[in-house]
């Protein structure tokens, strides 16, 4: 595995200067390794200005010195200090890339770039992963949203040449950044949402306006690679431009397309042009009941299908469902709440591989869940809040032998569930409580009796306790993660005493994201905290899929 | 009995002595006397280092003969440097004082000590030099180091192409 010298500016300039490059005067004498040493107590932007000094200082920094054995990452994510470790041990051309990648991150923390995420997919992996988190971390740090640089984007595309996908969240992408990549011929994955981490609720909802002509270019010019694309709360001026796009693009096999103008019409044409499709994601969008039939007729190969929340669907979405060609959904979620409830179990028997399910808000009862107790899921997730269960049917739960994530949030239960609970789900690690008034105490007790509970969410307009909780957790489970959202969707993160406040850049933690590896993205959603558990690697391989490197850490 | 001072003769040809405790200080010496027990006490040489110099290094070793024992000392530093960034901060009054010279004394001393092993000295002259480097524009370090300037136009041009001005370009 080799750098290509002739790839890139970069290369280019260091083999030019090597030529004329003296050492200075003032440094005669000075061993490189000794000027290695001195390096080690500049920060980043100090280097690369002392690469601006002459060609012997560009050429000393940007060779594979010793120069960033030690770098002085402090002031940036701890995910890329961690990635910077594990890709230590590879030599081809590590440093070296690694100085690339740096000094894109200095060169960008100091614009206000703050969202977009370039991953160098290409056949240095190494490369890839360090650049994917040096850039995800200058996103992470620049505090302004909408103030991305154009210029700054196209540089960076036209310098990049091997980067094939792109996510832009939380921006606007321009028509000249979006032609520039389409040019590039080689886009594999494109992800444009108007998702920020400050996006107030309005503006989430409003989506992303987009310019049809520049994608429909995009779409042409990258037709023959483009195989993900994900449109979250984007609105192009009209449907037309999805209809066209989807029939040009037949490479693709993932799409996610939530809160957007997505139609029937535009599945139907999206589905016979990419029958290959595995990952279809169109909740919140005007899909019907005629969506799913024509996915449900042609998408032999889709594992993962959320239609949640589309006001077309009808209590026959399920039937057309469970008689369609998709016999290998691992992960579904669709919005079922006419479904009469002795259809449910049905869903288990079509679905043979299911391991994330999503009855939220279906007519689900304490029978209709031990019903489908009784065919044994294979289950590792399950979501049965707003549902008509009770403590019983909670007692149900002992038969999904690999349940290892459970949102609730139920009526009719009382604080007992709390005690069921551990006893019915031993293998827990994530407990969502949806709107749920369990007292205090009921849920000290829980904590207290599931020592191996690593995430506990609420989301509840009432406030959860935490100072009380804390001595709970600090005492009981002190790796537990306490998270809760309130009424206004605003996150707050109260983590476990050791987390909390002795890391400043806890908060802040960029999440790998799921889709750096695209094999297994919905398995590691929910499990990216479980990844040292050998019980997940069970999941894993049953589900089929690899461990994925990023949760490997 | 090992005596209590050593003799050491220098690039200039000086022979000059130092004490036991000091020459200890540096591993190369330390090395060079272990090596050299039961055999006659003739003078060590240090062809890379000038009298004027090793005067310097002396003056360090005396100021620093009660610190603790080097190796304690780099052992706490590479735990420190686990977790913290390396803080180039020099915190004693008289190392401050001591660091006040031309560039050219600096890099013989940081040589010096490189060559002799005097650790502390040695991380002392880099930190300087890193303290010198920290905060300035390519203009100003050229000016401090008498470097000249042998990017061209088109050199510059390419490197703002590939990154952009930083923010302390000139």
């Amino acid at each position: 595995m080799k750098a290509n010298h002739t790839e890139g500016m970069w290369v280019k300039m260091l083999e030019g200067m090597k030529v004329k490059a003296d050492i200075p005067i003032a440094m005669k004498g000075l061993p490189e390794e000794i000027f290695a040493h001195v390096s080690t107590y500049l920060n980043l932007v100090d280097r690369v200005v002392l690469s601006q000094v002459s060609c012997w200082f560009y050429c000393f920094i940007h060779s594979p010195s010793p120069v960033w054995r030690t770098i002085d990452l402090t002031e940036y994510s701890s995910a890329l200090k961690k990635r910077i470790k594990q890709t230590h041990r590879h030599p081809d051309r590590y440093w070296e890339l690694v100085s690339q990648a740096l000094i894109s991150l200095s060169r960008c923390a100091r614009s206000s770039a703050r969202s977009i995420r370039l991953n160098a997919k290409s056949k240095y992996p190494y490369h890839t992963h360090i650049m994917d988190y040096a850039i995800y971390a200058i996103t992470y740090h620049c505090v302004h949203l909408d103030e991305l640089e154009e210029s700054t984007l196209l540089h960076m595309i036209q310098r990049l040449k091997n980067i094939k996908r792109y996510y832009f969240k939380g921006t606007s992408i321009t028509s000249n950044v979006l032609r520039a990549i389409a040019d590039q011929q080689q886009c594999e994955l494109m992800e444009v949402s108007a998702q920020g981490k400050n996006e107030t609720r309005n503006s989430w909802m409003k989506g992303l306006p987009f310019d049809s002509e520049s994608f429909l270019y995009f779409g042409e010019k990258c037709k023959e690679t483009l195989k993900v694309l994900r449109l979250k709360q984007t609105s192009f001026h009209s449907p037309e431009t999805l209809y066209t796009l989807f029939s040009i693009c037949r490479k693709l096999e993932r799409v996610s397309a939530g809160i957007s103008a997505i139609d029937d019409k535009a599945i139907k044409i999206l589905v016979e042009n990419n029958p290959q499709m595995t990952h279809l994601k169109i909740s919140l969008s005007k899909v019907s009941d005629r969506g799913l039939k024509a996915i449900a007729s042609r998408c032999e190969n889709l594992v993962h299908l959320d239609a949640k929340f589309n006001e077309g669907t009808t209590a026959q979405s399920l039937t057309i469902l469970t008689r369609g060609v998709c016999k290998k959904i691992q992960i579904l979620s669709i919005y079922l709440p006419s479904v009469p409830p002795e259809e449910l179990p049905n869903i288990i028997e079509s679905f043979p591989d299911l391991i994330k399910l999503d009855l939220a808000q279906s007519l689900l009862d304490d029978d209709t869940l031990k019903e489908i107790a009784a065919r044994k899921p294979k289950l590792y997730s399950l979501n049965v809040s707003e549902t008509n269960l009770s403590n019983d049917g909670i007692g149900s739960l002992i038969n999904f032998e690999n349940l290892i994530e459970l949102s609730i949030g139920l009526e009719k239960v009382s604080d007992a569930a709390t005690r069921i609970i551990p006893r019915s789900c031993p293998k827990l690690r994530i407990l969502r409580i949806h709107q749920q008034s369990f007292s205090e105490g009921a849920i000290s007790s829980m904590i207290e009796s599931m020592p191996y509970l690593k995430e506990l969410e609420f989301v509840s307009e009432g406030e959860i306790p935490f100072k009380s909780l804390q001595e709970t957790i600090r005492k009981y489970n002190p790796n537990l993660h306490l998270i809760s959202y309130d009424q206004d969707n605003e996150q707050s993160d109260s983590g476990s005493s050791e987390s909390s406040g002795s890391d400043i850049e806890s908060d802040d933690e960029p999440i790998p994201d799921r889709d750096l590896n695209p094999e297994n993205d919905l398995v590691h959603e929910t499990l990216l905290v479980l990844h040292n558990e050998a019980q997940v690697q069970e999941q894993f391989e049953q589900a089929g899929i690899e461990p994925d490197t990023m949760a490997q850490e | 009995m090992a005596s209590e001072s050593i003799s050491v003769t220098t690039s200039d040809d000086q022979t000059i002595q130092l004490s036991r405790k000091h020459a200890q200080m540096s591993q190369t010496i330390n090395s060079m006397l272990e090596d050299s027990v039961g055999a006659d006490q003739e003078a060590i040489p240090l062809p890379n280092v000038s009298s004027e110099v090793l005067k310097k290094v002396i003056d360090w070793c005396t100021h620093h003969e009660n610190d603790p024992a080097p190796v304690e000392k780099v052992k706490k530093l590479n735990k420190k440097r686990e977790y913290k960034a390396k803080n180039s901060t020099i915190s004693d009054e008289w190392d401050k004082n001591f660091v006040n010279a031309e560039l050219r004394v600096i890099v013989d001393i940081l040589l010096a000590a490189n060559y002799l092993d005097v650790k502390g000295l040695f991380e002392l002259m880099c930190k300087h030099i890193a303290n010198e480097l920290k905060g300035k524009t390519p203009d100003q370090i050229r000016e401090r180091f008498g470097i000249q300037d042998d990017l061209t136009e088109e050199d510059k041009a390419a490197m703002r192409k590939a990154w952009g001005a930083t923010k302390n370009d000139s």
